[in-house]
């Protein structure tokens, strides 16, 4: 009954939960690449091999993890922080799920057949995909997979979209939307407006791999990237603004404050959203088929909305009383890791720059310090702020530290040496390096640096099966939240509220009942008002 | 629903700037095409909202919702998605999976149908009790949003 229940909650369980399963399907693809880093010259795997690890890690993180675990987020929490008793349309976004849980197992099966699964890179730049070079089955189910997995997402946000449209409660304005809510609202607009675009190359792709000549005929390989780019850049977005308001959330609660700023921060949010699908560019600087100054132009403005976060970031913490627990620690590093994704894209912005870097691990580096640091630190924000909501039940706040410590660790000597390797000339999707002085060490402090990120994320698993087994039970409103899904049991009941909602006057609701609360006491301490 | 598009129209159109601005910075046919695309689906779904509730251009708080049926499970969702992605992967491995895809979306289809119908007649069914109700104060209908305290 689980898999077909259309109640918004446990779809989003579910999604969330089979992400996760990728996550970890991701990393063991990773410690395999990483282990046959670590020495130069090793004959651990084949180049065919490396080719279809790294090709599959990309596609299982991106396709399979960070985006669908960003609408998991946004499918059990929004209608919870607006206030709305279930979904829009829920038997699309479980047809979505479905198609997405079909998409995934396609997109895997290729391991199965003789060909060996997709191998051309998440990106499966033309002509190399085609047919003719690239043939058998395994990447006609790469692309499929792919094709399918998108689909199920852009109906999952259509579902969304309509929801935070149609559903809010009764004095929950659309500037009165938490600020998660807004975060995964832009979100999903951007999968409305992009992901399609994916669609269509994916079918194009695959007629193309039959024999009509798509890309390698009256289109040529910058068409396809453009197409592809379309999506590509967007996505990446999409992995990352959900993210940023889970740690928002996290840092004001913790900080006992509201999120600084509102106003701006839902300005800056439709801009950086819009924003960041005018730059796709960027990544095809090197071809020559794109106009440079227009993308270097559109993709160094994205600097103003990202400003915006952070001053907010910091309006919020100043004054703040802080209770530095695991959620806040989480999304505080979400936002510091992420700084140097986002620094290191400034430079890769320009295209002189960019000509240099293309190619190496500098680029790697970058994109690991958006896509993993600037999605995991928040994603973990989120887990340990509203896993009480979900369960009941409290995470263990020193197995938190622990992880948190190590994924800090893991992320940094991983990430961080590869920016070196990278200036040093060290290209990427290689399997085999030569004896270089330097690069042996540097990649062995990667491949340990791995190991340090699994080690951490076993942590966050015994954490989770610990606190199941043995519960320190959480109680509605173990944090003093601010939003509306504090505001019902932990785990929400099936139509998500029994008792009549607090007055919605700001994004914080529950937390001017509490200043309201606090003003009367002040005011005439002989007469406490009771806070519901 | 009050409200609820006028954040997204403003979103429209500062992507139809950046699109406009691309189309006279580069020139280029297929860029100006994806961003005519990416605004027509989010303009798609705009016009579907306004057409559906022309309070939604209006500013102000979303109201109390009216009555509504629940819907707890959908196999027939879940079979649909079934259907059709065994049809796509039939392509990939012969007929047979084209036509057992096919054969699994029509039925899960028919389904929808069906369940959509028997949601319809339920809501006819629920807002003439309501209206009954309304001559007696004592029997109200069930509300779609959460109840509120919020004061008008
Ligand atoms: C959310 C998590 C992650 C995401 C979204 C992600 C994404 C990606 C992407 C898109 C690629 C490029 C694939 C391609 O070239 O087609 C890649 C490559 C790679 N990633 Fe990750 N990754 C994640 C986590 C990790 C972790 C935790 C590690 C290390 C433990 C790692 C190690 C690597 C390595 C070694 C490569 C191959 C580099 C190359 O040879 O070019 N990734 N990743």
């Amino acid at each position: 009954m689980r898999l077909i229940s259309t109640d918004h909650k446990t779809i989003g369980i579910n999604l969330g939960v089979l992400s996760l399963f990728y996550f970890l399907l991701g990393g063991l693809f990773a410690l395999l690449m990483r282990s046959q880093l670590a020495e130069p010259n090793n004959q651990l795997l084949s180049n065919g091999t490396y080719d279809e690890l790294f090709t599959m890690h990309g596609s299982t993180m991106i396709f399979l993890f960070v985006t669908p675990m960003a609408l998991a987020l946004a499918l059990y929490l929004i209608p919870l922080q607006i206030g709305a008793r279930t979904l829009s349309a829920p038997r699309a976004a479980l047809c979505g799920f479905w198609l997405w849980v079909c998409g995934g197992l396609v997109m895997q099966s290729g391991w199965f057949t003789a060909s060996g699964p997709g191998q051309d890179g998440w990106t499966s730049y033309t002509p190399l995909s085609t047919g003719s070079y690239t043939p058998g089955v395994g990447q006609d189910l790469w692309v499929l997979g792919v094709l399918l997995a998108i689909l199920g997402m852009i109906l999952i946000a259509i579902c969304i979209a309509v929801t935070v449209a149609r559903r809010r409660a009764p004095g929950m304005t659309m500037m009165r939307l938490p600020v998660f809510s807004w975060t995964a609202l832009v979100s999903v607009l951007m999968v409305i407006g992009a992901f399609p675009m994916m669609v269509l190359v994916m079918a194009l792709l695959y007629v193309d791999r039959l024999g009509a000549h798509i890309f390698t005929g009256f289109a040529g390989a910058v068409d396809y990237e453009d197409l592809f780019w379309f999506f590509g850049h967007p996505v990446v977005y999409v992995m990352f603004f959900p993210y940023l308001g889970a740690a928002a959330e996290a840092i004001a609660v913790g900080a006992h404050k509201r999120w600084f700023g509102y106003t701006a921060f839902v300005a800056s949010m439709l801009a950086f959203s819009v924003l960041s699908m005018s730059v796709w560019g960027h990544h095809m600087f090197v071809t020559g088929g794109v106009t440079n100054q227009y993308f270097a132009f559109t993709s160094t403005l994205l600097l103003v909305p990202a400003g915006i976060e952070y001053f907010d970031l910091v309006g919020t913490l100043v004054g703040g009383s802080i209770v530095p627990r695991c959620a806040f620690l989480f999304g505080i590093t979400f936002f510091i890791q992420f700084l140097i994704g986002g620094l290191s894209g400034i430079f890769l912005a320009s295209p002189v720059l960019d000509y240099n870097a293309y190619g190496s691990y500098i680029v790697v580096a970058h994109f690991h310090y958006t896509l993993f640091a600037g999605s995991i630190f928040g994603f973990f924000a989120g887990v340990y702020h509203w896993f009480p909501k979900l369960t009941g039940r409290l995470l263990r706040e020193g197995l938190g530290r622990v992880h948190l410590g190590l994924l800090i660790v893991g992320t940094n000597l991983t990430f961080l040496p590869m920016f070196f390797l990278g200036s040093d000339g060290m290209a990427r999707r290689i399997a085999r390096y030569p004896t270089h002085p330097g690069w042996a060490g540097l990649n062995q402090l990667e491949t340990a640096g791995a190991g340090l990120i699994a080690l951490a994320v076993a942590v966050f698993l015994l954490n989770v099966v610990v606190s199941l087994r043995r519960p320190r039970l959480a109680g509605p409103d173990p944090w003093l939240g601010h939003t509306l899904e504090w505001a019902t049991s932990s785990p929400p009941p099936a139509l998500n509220f029994t008792e009549p909602l607090p007055p919605i006057r700001s994004y914080a609701p529950l937390l001017d009942l509490r200043e309201a609360a606090d003003a009367a006491a002040a005011a005439d301490p002989s007469d406490p008002v009771p806070v519901p | 629903m009050t409200g609820a598009v006028r954040p997204l129209l403003i979103w429209l159109a500062i992507l139809t700037t950046t699109g406009t601005l691309n189309a006279i910075w580069t020139g280029d046919l297929i860029q100006t095409a994806t961003f005519a695309a990416a605004v027509l689906a989010v303009g798609t779904l705009v016009l579907f909202q306004v057409l559906a509730n022309p309070d939604a251009l209006r500013r102000g708080a979303p109201g109390a919702r009216g009555a509504e049926t629940i819907v707890r499970a959908s196999a027939a969702a879940a079979l649909a998605a079934i259907g059709l992605s065994t049809l796509v992967v039939g392509v990939v491995f012969g007929h047979f999976l084209i036509d057992f895809g096919a054969a699994v979306l029509i039925v899960g289809l028919t389904r929808l149908v069906l369940e959509r119908r028997a949601q319809h007649a339920a809501e006819r069914a629920a807002a003439q009790r309501r209206a009954g109700a309304e001559a007696s104060p004592r029997v109200a209908g069930r509300a779609g949003g959460a109840p509120t305290g919020e004061v008008p």
